[in-house]
């Protein structure tokens, strides 16, 4: 037997995990900010761009809040091939980040994101930028 | 010592306001900012946060139902005072829309200060908090709820010793029965006046506890580099009282026979009102007086308010102009205010280091004005001429009118008071020729000629007579050649 088919299968909820992560990051630092009803706003209409081709990825205009959202991310991407799922992260949180550019700046995006990992920089404890 | 607590007073970065509010603004103060919608409140308030804040003075923003904070961040960030460098470490928004959607004040009141405690603000702002008001519950109860609120509120972030701005749409007259401007210990009223058609911008200080602020309205601009208040005082002169100048320098106005009477030229740093009919000649005066400062090396700033820059006719003045020795500034805008004006005028000589000033001319710069400054063109006249003679220009501004002969007069509006010099050039009809002629009125300071000379408008220019007319009455309408002297 070859090794690799010792190595146990990840299930199906431990690829989407640290998928989920930055979102979470990402929800903590915008929903302050802009409210539950600006981040699920943009958080819809980004993934409404991206699901045509992804049958898998679900859209409901009913999730209202960023919590219902990202359990439903994460039960989507869970369900998904875990490539194609880590693929679709990548490009729903690019399409989340240059929507929120084009309506605030890039500077200030990045500006805002900083700490969430979520412009690709590596995210920082966030008690440390406190006082 | 007398052991009075003293009033730390905080600059707001709002150039003007600090004038407004004696001084600035009070350190844990609870100011409301009130206006309708679009009178500049989420700009101002924008404007002196970022201004104070820093790592060691850090301001809370929080938003509630008015202006979504994605469009608040997108438009306020067009902004020169808005510093992307401070967001984040120095100024943090928080949105409140979600707690006050459940209608609990008190729930607020702690989101508040659990975000206060979190970020330790030394500024706090709640931008709207008329959205908060209202979603009060009816009724007796609503009220005390608020007024509970309002109070909590004011007492809390005073004892968190932060510098509280409540921004809510008030009029004045919301103001006044609102339990709001009971608790505040300022208040700060923008407003945007229609008067034919015209928009001016007004800030008022109704309230400012502990200091003496200036009453009254004032007219304030929302520019790119954000709000900009002018507060009704003249230029302040510091020196006026204190120097004596016994034989003032004196410049060339362009005209030699002109500077004959005033025996030696313009006195420096005076304005010369040229006042007289449609075609007498008061534009090529300006002209010329322009140009004699380019020929020694002087700038000059030609503000016109009659023709179209493309429509200039006169081939001296475009030349200076393509040359870069005169600044032409003319508005385009029908609602101009005299703020508007002098900044123009303050930018253009501190830009090009002009000496001189021509205006041209005042009969027409109402055309242009907003109405409020149009009613009181004196007021309007007499902070221009503050403006220039703070900055030590020579100016020579005209001024016309219908002709009405024999009716005699020096200017519009009584403006000739206002001016340190007045050249008064008017028609008469002589032997069947409409003949020009001129005469120095008054020149503060200085001896003058009286004469009344005749002048002809030339190639070369305004050539006027050496010696005074030869006909009497000529001011009556009905000249008489005055008989030779045997």
């Amino acid at each position: 037997m070859d090794k690799d088919e010792n190595r146990a299968q990840p299930a199906p909820a431990d690829h989407a995990a640290p998928l989920i992560r930055p979102w979470s990051r990402l929800g903590r630092q915008l929903v302050p900010l802009i409210g539950e009803g600006g981040f699920v706003a943009l958080f819809t209409r980004s993934a409404r761009l991206l699901a045509p081709p992804r049958a898998w990825l679900s859209v409901d205009a009913t999730r209202r809040t960023s919590t219902l959202l990202l359990t439903a991310l994460e039960q989507d991407l869970a369900a998904a091939d875990p490539q194609e799922a880590a693929a679709t992260h990548d490009e729903l949180m690019g399409l989340f980040v240059r929507q929120l550019g084009t309506l605030i700046g890039p500077a200030l995006t990045a500006r805002l994101l900083s700490e969430t990992g979520a412009d690709g920089t590596p995210q920082k404890n966030q008690e440390e930028h406190k006082q | 010592m007398s052991g009075k607590v003293t009033l730390e007073k905080l600059s707001t970065g709002v150039p003007g306001l600090d004038v407004l509010l004696g001084g600035g603004l009070t350190e844990f103060s609870f100011t409301l900012i009130a206006g309708a919608p679009g009178s500049g409140k989420t700009t101002l308030a924008h404007q002196i946060m970022f201004a104070l804040a820093s790592e060691q003075r850090r301001a809370l923003f929080f938003t509630v139902l008015g202006e979504p904070p994605l469009k608040m961040l997108r438009y306020q960030q067009q902004f020169s005072f808005f510093d992307m460098d401070k967001v984040g470490p120095a100024v943090r928004y928080v949105n409140l829309a979600d707690d006050l959607r459940a209608g609990d004040f008190s729930g607020v009141l702690e989101r508040i200060m659990r975000e206060v405690e979190d970020f330790g603000p030394s500024l706090v702002f709640v931008d709207s908090f008329r959205s908060v008001v209202q979603t009060a519950r009816s009724g007796n109860e609503g009220l005390w709820d608020l007024q509970h609120f309002i109070q909590e509120l004011g007492s809390r972030m005073a004892t968190w010793q932060a510098t509280t701005f409540l921004i809510g749409e008030y009029s004045q007259a919301d103001v006044e029965a609102n339990p709001i401007i009971t608790v505040a210990d300022g208040m700060i009223a923008l407003s945007h006046n229609l008067d034919e058609d015209a928009v001016v911008r007004k800030i008022r200080i109704i309230k400012m506890r502990g200091q003496a602020h200036m009453a009254g309205a004032h007219t304030l601009r929302i520019t790119d580099d954000g709000i900009r208040v002018y507060p009704r005082l003249l230029t302040p002169q510091p020196d006026a009282y204190l120097t004596i100048a016994a034989d003032p320098a004196r410049i060339p106005t362009g005209v030699a026979g002109l500077d004959d009477m005033l025996h030696g030229g313009l006195p420096l740093g005076h304005t010369m009102l040229v006042s007289g009919p449609t075609g007498i000649g008061k534009t090529i005066l300006g002209t010329r007086f322009l140009q004699a400062g380019a020929e020694q090396g002087e700038k000059g700033v030609a503000v016109f308010f009659e023709k179209h820059t493309a429509r200039l006719h006169n081939a001296e003045l475009v030349k200076m102009v393509q040359g870069g020795q005169v600044t032409v500034l003319q508005s385009l805008s029908l609602s101009l205010t005299v703020e508007e004006l002098l900044d123009q005028l303050t930018e253009a000589i501190d830009r090009t280091g002009a000496t001189r000033v021509v205006i041209d001319s005042l009969s027409e710069i109402g055309l242009y004005l907003a109405p409020e400054f149009r009613y009181d063109l004196r007021v309007a006249v007499l902070r221009t001429l503050s403006l220039l003679a703070r900055r030590g220009v020579t100016a020579l501004i005209t001024v016309g009118y219908e002709d009405n002969t024999p009716n005699w007069r020096f200017s519009i509006d009584n403006l000739c008071f206002l001016a340190d010099a007045v050249l008064s050039m008017r028609f008469a009809e002589i032997e069947g020729h409409i003949c020009k002629f001129m005469t120095v009125v008054k020149v503060r300071g200085t001896d003058h000629s009286n004469e009344l000379r005749e002048y002809r408008i030339t190639d070369k220019g305004i050539e006027v007579d050496p010696h005074a007319t030869e006909l009497d009455a000529l001011m009556s309408g009905f000249p008489t050649r005055r008989p030779p002297h045997n």
